[in-house]
């Protein structure tokens, strides 16, 4: 094994570091197999640094008395980042979905009967639907929003679903109340609404058959979220019964499963990538 | 993952009271969204600014004042995030051939400049045209700005997302108009009593802009009602007018920063902007003298001027590009060595850099600071027996003076503005006359890497200390999301009532509502 001094001053993430050594040290083993060098005298020293725009990779090898560097630069937006996140116990959640497009809100549908699981992604213009195939989410339908697409600096939608009515949906769009269908490609009909934005949603557990309420914390967008768990009853002066962290600030909370499992659209500070988190409760409290 | 099944019968009964429940809560909270309105107040150091690209002086302390203020009311083809993304402005997509020398921009469809004519690719080409590095063309074809260099250009992305690069059209008077989030309605200046740092009383002109929200913006309107500036705020009264409510954010300088945490004023820094460097001057004869310079270099303690001088509120330099812009700059290391500086000048003839033969210092940027980093550039040289001698700009300019001497070497402040390194250090070598620009892209951070250090090793110019940007922020302002290279991004900012009504200093960390 070729000793390698590896410095990543935190230009990627930890496990993507860990992951460029090996590739990096696997590719030194097979062009020099014969440099067996010891621990403390490593001729390769390798530096990960960040710039606005791009990674710079410098190698800095050792030439008798001094190094000799070789710079490379590859772009940021090449190398995805992995978050760090933590969650509680009680609250579990699951990423479905991740884009670097803003995304307004987004519905998890279990398929029953047989049929696939769908996701549907409301982004500033249009409407999205992927439904899972062989374990990988594959784009079925994008429908444009037409006339209701949002044009304003922080753009909000809401999705709301029944599963009494599994083939329809409606969209709260910037001031209009849009319905839909979801098995054809017809276009949004839409009407002025003035309905209030939603806050947060319901979830209900097997565990104690109590149905509770899902919020988030509510920062400013710089900050990540916690969503937080509270009794319906007071869920302004509750304190919550159980959180957890969100990657950034929570965008929207909805369903597609009544109150079997949420859906949280989030935006990933660390990443800074749209995100689509399937929400539920686990048994346990 | 547990997930779980659900005993539906027992939730479903409480389905209907929840429903009123939730309306209920959907209107009690709903004034968690950003707040549209109100007017920010803001007060920037710099005596003057103008919005207009074409006359701003790349490097000039300035620059940071007219860019971010160009940025209210101009926008770029596109920009960067905070994390690496290209993201698109006035360009919705973008291309180039294989060899990297010809690039092209499609522009938004729909977009109007702020008198409701029509961006077309025209006005963007006329606009970058003159703003554009050497070798760098640009021309409009349909609805596309093409770019064409005489170069490989990988670089053109950082380049165009940065600096003056603003897509403006000219108004019949001359003015450029934008397709930014605010509009400029009025500039207007005004004289008041300044009460410096010292007892003596002065009059200071102050210069102020009133900026409008564009409610036709194609990103949508700002969530302000405008923006008020004021120009030529002196920094003790900066802070003051924030502490009091006068100001929402107000830019500090460095010697404030520590009174402004003291106060527990939310304070915001950026990366190192503003490079403080030394610069011999290529055409006095003490300038070719190589044991001299390295003499001086070697005598110059970065370490205490970034840390006792400036407080801890500088990074001492030891390349021209900081770390944060170049990926490299680690490589060079603080060079301080007395006992070889003292060599070097026992070797040198006791005329050169003597008692009656000085190296004449000028400080060519205005303020305090470059005045006490030149004393402290003669305090250190004098250490090793070299004598230096510090001198203002009307000192060189005496009218009592038979003839004016030039200067061996300058102290200049450098302030970077592209987020291209290659090209900022193009600018920087440029400006300082340092040696003929050679053709070829410095894109490649190994050749730039390899100029940087030829310059360095040839110390005819200096780095001395690296300076960040502040600002302080009232508690009522909301979503500030700069970004590290010092734009501030005023657009998406907005104002929370209740926390303007009670400004009192608050804590530093960000706290507030959910939009």
């Amino acid at each position: 094994m070729n000793c390698v001094n590896w410095n990543n001053h935190d230009a990627v993430s930890e496990a993507r570091s860990q992951q460029l050594k090996s590739a990096f040290v696997e590719e030194l083993e097979g062009k020099h197999s014969d440099s067996q060098a010891p621990a403390n005298n490593c001729s390769v020293s390798v530096f990960l640094e960040r710039t606005p725009a791009q990674i710079v990779i410098t190698a800095g090898v050792e030439n008798g008395a001094s190094n000799q560097y070789f710079l490379a630069a590859i772009p940021r937006a090449g190398i995805p980042m992995e978050s760090s996140s933590s969650s509680t116990p009680r609250l579990e959640k699951e990423l479905l979905w991740q884009q670097s497009d803003r995304i307004l809100d987004a519905l998890f549908l279990r398929g029953e009967n047989g049929m696939s699981d769908r996701l549907l992604v409301l982004s500033k213009d249009s409407l999205t639907t992927y439904e899972k195939e062989s374990g990988a989410w594959k784009a079925m339908q994008s429908k444009p929003l037409g006339e209701a697409a949002v044009s304003q600096r922080a753009p909000r939608g809401e999705l709301y679903f029944s599963p009494d009515q599994p083939d329809r949906l409606k969209i709260i769009l910037a001031g209009k109340s849009c319905q839909t269908t979801l098995s054809d490609a017809s276009a949004l009909s839409c009407q002025q609404s003035s309905e209030n934005t939603r806050t947060g949603m319901l979830l209900a557990s097997t565990c104690d058959s109590r149905v509770w309420w899902l919020r988030a914390d509510g920062g400013d967008v710089t900050v990540p979220d916690h969503l937080e768990l509270v009794n319906p009853s007071l869920p302004q002066t509750q304190t919550s019964i159980a959180e957890l962290s969100m990657p950034g600030p929570v965008l929207s909370l909805s369903s597609g499963e009544a109150l079997r499992a949420d859906t949280a659209a989030v935006f990933n500070l660390a990443t800074g990538n749209y995100e689509v988190y399937r929400i539920v409760l686990a048994c346990g409290f | 993952m547990r997930s779980i099944a659900l005993c539906w019968p027992a939730v479903s009964k409480r389905l209907a009271a929840l429903f009123v429940l939730f309306l209920f809560v959907s209107a009690a909270l709903a004034s968690t969204k950003p707040r549209y309105g109100g007017v920010l107040h803001v007060e920037l150091l710099a005596q003057s600014a103008t919005v207009d690209p074409r006359q701003w002086k790349v490097g000039s302390r300035d620059f940071a004042a007219n860019e971010r203020l160009a940025a209210l009311v101009f926008d770029r083809l596109i920009s960067l995030d905070n994390y690496g993304r290209f993201i698109p402005q006035l360009a919705t997509e973008w291309s180039h051939d294989a060899s990297l020398r010809r690039w092209q921009f499609t522009l938004r469809a729909g977009v109007k400049f702020s008198d409701g004519a029509p961006l077309t690719a025209a006005d963007a080409a006329a606009a970058l045209a003159p703003l554009l590095p050497e070798g760098l063309q640009v021309s409009a074809s349909g609805n596309s700005v093409i770019f064409q260099s005489s170069e490989s250009r990988p670089d053109l992305l950082e380049l165009l997302a940065s600096g003056r690069f603003f897509i403006f059209r000219a108004a019949p008077d001359g003015s450029p108009l934008g397709t930014g989030a605010f509009t400029l309605d009025e500039v207007s200046k005004s004289a008041r009593a300044a009460a410096s740092d010292s007892s003596a009383t002065s009059q200071s002109s102050t210069q102020h802009l009133h900026f409008s929200a564009n409610e036709s913006c194609w990103a949508g309107r700002p969530f302000l009602d405008a923006i008020d500036v004021t120009l030529g705020v002196p920094p003790l009264r900066a802070l003051f007018d924030l502490q009091v409510g006068k100001a929402d954010i107000v830019e500090l300088a460095p010697d404030v920063v520590r009174r402004a945490n003291q106060s527990n004023v939310r304070v915001w820094s950026s990366s190192p902007l503003t490079l403080y460097a030394l610069r011999f001057d290529v055409a006095q004869p003490k300038a070719g003298n190589e044991k001299l310079r390295e003499a001086l270099s070697l005598s110059l303690d970065r370490t205490t001027m970034a840390g006792v001088l400036l407080q801890k509120q500088a990074e001492p330099a030891a390349a021209l590009l900081p770390q944060w812009l170049s990926g490299y700059a680690f490589l060079f290391r603080l060079e301080m060595d007395l006992d070889r500086a003292k060599e070097l000048r026992a070797s040198l003839p006791a005329n050169v850099a003597g008692g009656t033969s000085p190296l004449r210092l000028q400080t060519d940027t205005p303020g305090d600071l470059a005045r006490l980093l030149a004393e402290r550039v003669a305090v250190n040289a004098r250490q090793t027996g070299l004598s230096v001698q510090p001198l203002s700009k009307a000192a060189l300019h005496d009218a009592n003076a038979h003839a004016p001497e030039a200067a061996d070497v300058h102290l200049f402040a450098w302030r970077f503005s592209s987020l291209s390194s290659g090209e900022e250090l193009r600018l920087l070598v440029k400006a300082t006359h340092m040696e003929e620009i050679k053709e070829g892209s410095f894109a490649d951070p190994d050749r730039r890497y390899a100029w940087e250090r030829k310059i360095l090793e040839e110390r005819k110019l200096m780095p001395l200390v690296a300076l960040p940007e502040y600002a302080g922020l009232a508690p009522a302002v909301r979503d500030w999301q700069p970004n590290s290279w010092g734009e501030w991004r005023l657009a998406d900012v907005w104002l929370e009532p209740s926390a303007q009504k009670n400004a009192q200093p608050s804590a530093t960390t960000n706290q507030g509502v959910r939009p």
